[in-house]
């Protein structure tokens, strides 16, 4: 799951479309679309798994279910405001409280849409590498065999090469 | 930017910092250099999450997408045909089961109260009908001895 094997999402998808369908009958008249809520809460539950302080106390499914539960309730009060279910929101995302009038004005300027992007128009290879990075907190050993790469050393240099094309391109 | 930042600021993004680093790390923040890269790999990493959980829910669009696809069991159409079918159908049969019978005792309680008006047994005994004689006779015959007898139907 911490690799996000395709299998095994496969695997869980099957299981766990009986739990979300079990929490939407619960809440009829809101219309909630099951698969639209199922993927949304794998996407937190893996979030939360690949966490390096992560550890698993109960069966895999008793944990999953409060995800959902909550992740249902977030979408019927979403539906109150009629916001779109896009994750294009940083609502979740830690803020890591950097105050500065500079780095302001520079959000200002750019923004997180400038930087979205530049990270799409980076190389597939530079892109997967930042995404598995900050995302998937792969290691980088992981990373090169990820992306064929010789070894862990080569991964980091890509790295470096991946952040200086996006300065390039943020204006840095 | 050397290695040694870019060591300290993901370290700073993913909360493994030591004490010492962390007092590194405050030491630094007073450059504004330093503060705009820390800004520039806060940025990063925040675009990367998005981009990173648009693309894992791409692919869990397509596996929700091949396991529609794939045929499903026998077992599952049936309890899927129940719960739409047979449900309200069963509870359609249980309310007319329970609105004729409800019917049924209506009306058989309007004949016997009709029955008691008129005198019940009574106003057979004064037609000169022995009961006795009616216990002796099938059903069928009882009816053709009340009939000639013209008792009033109730």
């Amino acid at each position: 799951m911490r690799k996000s094997d395709n299998i095994v999402l496969s695997y869980l998808y099957a299981e766990y479309i009986n739990i979300a369908r079990s929490i939407v009958n619960k809440y009829p008249g809101y219309n909630i679309d099951v698969e639209e809520l199922l993927q949304l809460s794998m996407i937190i539950f893996c979030e939360k798994i690949i966490e390096p302080s992560f550890i698993l106390t109960a069966k895999l499914s008793t944990f999953f279910y409060p995800f959902c539960h909550n992740k249902c309730r977030e979408m019927i009060k979403e539906k109150g405001k009629n916001r779109t279910n896009e994750i294009t929101q940083e609502d979740d995302i830690p803020d890591e409280k950097i105050q500065s009038s500079e780095m302001e004005e520079w959000l200002a300027k750019y923004g997180i849409e400038g930087m979205r992007n530049c990270l799409e128009n980076l190389r597939e290879k530079r892109k997967n590498i930042i995404i598995d990075y900050y995302y998937r907190r792969l290691k980088m050993a992981d990373i090169a065999i990820k992306e064929n790469l010789s070894n862990a050393e080569h991964a980091k240099v890509e790295k470096s090469r991946a952040i200086t094309d996006l300065k390039k391109c943020m204006g840095i | 930017m050397d290695g040694e930042n870019e060591i300290l600021i993901d370290g700073f993004l993913s909360g493994t910092l030591s004490e010492k680093e962390k007092q590194i790390f405050d030491q630094k923040m007073i450059d504004p250099g330093f503060v705009l890269e820390v800004t520039f790999y806060k940025q990063m990493k925040t675009a990367a999450i998005i981009e990173g959980r648009n693309e894992f829910k791409k692919r869990l669009e397509q596996i929700g997408l091949d396991h529609s696809n794939k045929k499903e069991p026998i077992l599952i159409l049936f309890n899927q045909a129940i719960r739409q079918i047979a449900y309200p159908l069963a509870a359609s049969f249980i309310l007319i089961v329970a609105l004729s019978a409800l019917y049924i005792y209506q009306s058989s309680y309007n004949q016997l109260s009709k029955f008691s008006k008129k005198g019940g047994y009574s106003s057979i005994i004064k037609t000169n009908v022995k009961v006795s004689s009616l216990n002796s006779v099938s059903w069928k015959q009882s009816i053709l001895l009340l009939k000639q007898t013209r008792v009033k139907p109730i």
